[in-house]
């Protein structure tokens, strides 16, 4: 069953990609990269070694991370409800609904469809897009900012999640809210199943590396004039189809967009020397000696 | 020149002083004031698993919070792995309420197990509430004593004051429900399979010699120790693994791994004679092994610690036993009830092979370091390659995917050693290999079995698939009622549910038809009784209204009244919030 629904979106996303390559990198920078693509990934080689050891550093945390987090994580669910359920106090201050129910009242089939495809294949082309279009770059900042940006998503993502145990809102208050994605499309549980832990909900990477991507989008738009708005578009509706779909709260959407921020403001930063630990030691002293001192 | 900081602070002090002197007796008036505690809203947290997990009981949790929040308490639902809150529950009695299902074989001996008060210390389904009464544990030292009608009045009695007090909230028994295709194999029970009787009963009807079931525990995956209690549901795949002397595949017991069972009275005495069979790894089932097994679920570090250390799951099994020894190559066991339909119950433990789990009776430590005083490394260990003695033996298992199964030819089950075992299940199993899978939710393991991937759904779906299943062509429903019961335990140790009349008006905001309607979509059995007949007593047969009658009408609590049974209670409100001294 995996096999099969990994197959499927790794075929439906290579024809996304392909298609959106032809039409906004274009054939005159393919052509280019083709006869130049080991000169540009050699400029960010480092780089590429640092996005491997974090998504396998991702791996394990994500195996090992669910042990760990029930040993010392914080249970923060009621806590994530209770934030959520006051979100749309100002538009129903006599007895507020829960965001999230909120918004599959508004539901449909075809918005289901929509957002199940969106969450599942736009998301994936969604974050290999800018990899395809950025190598096609013969500067090699965006793609340097990419990988480091993505790599802090996870990080902090994982980070986050050994720290915090956060069950959605399919889970906790399963009589008002469906997860439709696994009720219409129980598939692509197999594949969600396999790669993440249900404990591990806030906040949303599925929103912060769609932010991730959409800002970076913007930082290219020179290059890349009809990637921003597409990359938007995509984004608020991965960010909704998080919701809508019932498997992260509005709390967690809310967080992840923040960290895709933040993300972004990290790869910019390292996008001229890759980030070392004596990178990492330099800013933790500088940030040490921001304390204000006594 | 100005004085500088330190004799400025000097004045200020002096100063300070001779207001103090001055108003000392004010002072004294502030500290009986202050010295106590503020009022402050009740907040009290529910324990459940995720919907993923079991989706009845958190909607129970759900409908439960929302009613307390309405009556002025500040209620949240926790939801944990089920292996995390068995542990916090029943391990480190680490609780507000919680609500799960309880896996009853439907014996009155288990409500002794569940609240009998000398329990209150141990770990385990053994009154895991912290329940205390000395009336109660007369009852159920009595329905020990006794038996037939006896024995039925007191169980009555018992019950009756389970409902009285108010130690756990029975809502509803549950419906097990199955799926099964057809195509490769039949013939299961209603509920679907979930003994080893029931697998062995099992039909081939296809080429096909390996059974897929599904799983949606993923427990069992990695922790296959009989007695861990956090892993064990109903020991759907230990029961596979390992055996115990009598079986019950139907209510009457039949001789499993005892070829006969010879009982005596005055005292009550059983001398077991064993089949000849051997243990996954080759060595023989031995008496000593049986014998062995009783000492250590008894106290499972052999002597060794001061104060001894039984086993947390079927502790209760287990206490039915005085003594086991081996005499002239049989088992001799006496017991501590004066009748057999008592002690029966205590055949139904698994047994385990001495030379593997008499290396365990030591302290579990992590690194060397003992963390956790009074635990044995037999409780905590995840026995990855188990030994037991059942027809089929563990061969691998992918941790939250997969776990398979196979025939162990030389067990008796293959050879004629099979006297007192009724027709079906004297034959060896239809398959070869059992290969079960997980699947992440009931509509997953419903997708396998529409895809072809599985035979049947090992451990039940909810009440909420069942029109997928009954609208798929070629997928059989296997509906049965069952002796498992949802409840809403409550933790006795502390205020205010250390208070009866408090849980009592906390049981009074669950309305047990409209849960059974919306949560279980009516596939369930409202009750307050925690047995079925024929020994749920007729007084508290279900009738639509409870002994402790819901608050409110078709759903609905009526607010007021809540408050109002609160405040009866011995209980105080500040303004719509219910509010007690250092609350929570």
């Amino acid at each position: 069953m995996l096999g099969v629904i990994a197959g499927q979106v790794l075929a439906v996303v290579a024809v996304m990609l392909l298609v959106a390559s032809g039409i906004i990198v274009g054939r005159d920078r393919l052509a280019r990269t083709r006869r130049e693509y080991r000169r540009r990934l050699a400029s960010v080689v480092p780089y590429l070694g640092l996005l491997a050891v974090v998504l396998l550093a991702n791996k394990v945390a994500r195996d090992v991370g669910p042990g760990v987090s029930w040993l010392i994580g914080l249970n923060v669910t009621p806590l994530v409800h209770r934030l959520d359920g006051l979100l749309l106090w100002p538009v129903y201050p006599e007895s507020t609904p829960q965001f999230v129910v909120w918004l599959q009242s508004h539901g449909s089939p075809r918005l289901t469809t929509y957002f199940s495809f969106v969450y599942v294949f736009g998301y994936v082309f969604l974050l290999t897009f800018p990899l395809v279009a950025y190598v096609a770059l013969p500067d090699a900042r965006p793609l340097r900012r990419t990988v480091v940006a993505y790599a802090a998503n996870y990080l902090v993502g994982v980070g986050c999640y050994v720290a915090f145990i956060a069950y959605g809102p399919r889970n906790l208050i399963a009589g008002d809210v469906e997860g439709l994605l696994f009720t219409q499309y129980t598939q692509f549980q197999f594949l969600t199943a396999s790669i993440n832990h249900q404990t591990n909900v806030f906040p949303s990477l599925h929103t912060s590396l769609s932010v991730t991507a959409t800002l970076l989008a913007w930082t290219t738009r020179e290059e890349y004039p009809l990637w921003p708005p597409i990359a938007a578009v995509l984004t608020v509706s991965v960010a909704v189809s998080t919701m809508y779909l019932g498997i992260h709260w509005a709390t967690d959407v809310v967080f992840g967009a923040a960290l895709g921020w933040a993300s972004l403001r990290i790869g910019r930063r390292f996008e001229e020397t890759p980030p070392s630990l004596d990178a990492v030691r330099r800013g933790a002293r500088g940030a040490l000696g921001r304390l204000p001192s006594r | 020149m100005s004085p500088g900081p330190a004799l400025r602070r000097r004045a200020l002090l002096a100063g300070a002083a001779g207001s103090v002197a001055a108003t000392g007796g004010c002072v004294g008036e502030l500290r009986n004031l202050a010295g106590r505690d503020r009022y402050r809203q009740l907040s009290l947290s529910i324990a459940s698993v995720p919907a993923s997990h079991d989706a009845h009981a958190i909607r129970v949790a759900n409908a439960l919070r929302e009613n307390l929040g309405r009556a002025g308490v500040d209620a949240d639902v926790t939801p944990k792995s089920p292996d995390v809150l068995r542990r916090d529950v029943l391990v480190n009695h680490d609780f507000d309420l919680y609500v799960g299902r309880y896996p009853s074989e439907g014996r009155p001996d288990e409500l002794r197990t569940l609240l009998h008060s000398t329990y209150g210390g141990e770990a385990g389904w053994q009154n895991p509430f912290g329940f205390s009464s000395v009336a109660v544990d007369d009852l159920l030292a009595e329905q020990r004593a006794v038996a037939g009608e006896k024995r039925a009045a007191v169980v009555d009695e018992i019950q009756r004051r389970a409902v009285e007090l108010q130690p756990f909230t029975v809502v509803a028994f549950a419906d097990r429900i199955a799926a099964a295709r057809t195509d490769r194999f039949d013939g299961w029970p209603a509920g679907g399979p979930a003994r080893l009787s029931d697998y062995l009963r099992a039909e081939r009807t296809g080429d096909d010699r390996t059974l897929r079931p599904t799983v949606g525990d993923v427990r069992p995956t990695r922790n296959r120790n009989p007695i861990a209690v956090e892993h064990r549901s109903r020991s759907r795949v230990t029961d596979l693994l390992y055996e115990p002397l009598l079986r019950r595949p139907a209510g009457a017991p039949v001789p499993w791994l005892a070829r006969t069972v010879e009982w005596e009275t005055d005292p009550l005495t059983a001398t077991v004679t064993l089949r000849e069979t051997p243990w996954h790894d080759g060595r023989p089932v031995v008496p000593s092994d049986v014998a062995f097994t009783y000492a250590f679920l008894a106290d499972t570090s052999l002597g060794g610690m001061d104060t001894p250390v039984p086993t947390p799951w079927r502790r209760g099994a287990v206490s039915l036993v005085d003594d086991a020894a081996v005499v002239d190559g049989d088992v001799r066991l006496a017991f501590a009830a004066d009748h057999r339909e008592v002690a029966r119950r205590a055949l139904s433990v698994p047994i385990l092979p001495e030379h593997v789990w008499s290396e365990y009776a030591g302290a579990a430590d992590v690194a060397g370091v003992n963390v956790a005083e009074g635990t044995t490394e037999a409780l905590v260990r995840s026995n990855e390659d188990p030994v037991g003695s059942g027809p089929l033996r563990f061969v691998a298992a992918d941790p939250d995917r997969s776990l398979t199964l196979e025939r162990f030819e030389p067990h008796f089950l293959y050879g004629d050693d099979t006297e007192g075992i009724p027709g079906p299940l004297a034959e060896p199993p239809a398959f070869d290999r059992v290969a079960f899978t997980v699947a992440p939710s009931d509509d997953a393991a419903a997708e396998l079995l529409e895809a072809g991937e599985a035979d049947v759904t090992a451990d039940g779906i909810g009440a909420r698939r069942l029109p997928r299943v009954s609208r798929t062509e070629g997928l059989e429903l296997l509906l049965a009622r069952a002796e498992p019961f949802y409840m809403v335990g409550y933790n006795c140790r502390r205020p205010p549910l250390s208070n009866e009349r408090f849980r009592r008006v906390v049981a009074r905001l669950l309305d047990r038809e409209s849960l059974v309607s919306a949560s279980f979509r009516g596939y369930a059995d409202a009750a307050e009784a925690p047995l079925r007949p024929p020994w749920m007593p007729e007084t508290l047969a279900w009738d639509g209204t409870a002994e402790l009658p819901f608050l409110g009408e078709a759903g609905a609590l009526d607010v007021e009244a809540a408050r109002a049974a609160f405040r009866e209670a011995g209980y105080q409100y500040d303004g719509d919030r219910l509010v007690a001294r250092g609350a929570g």
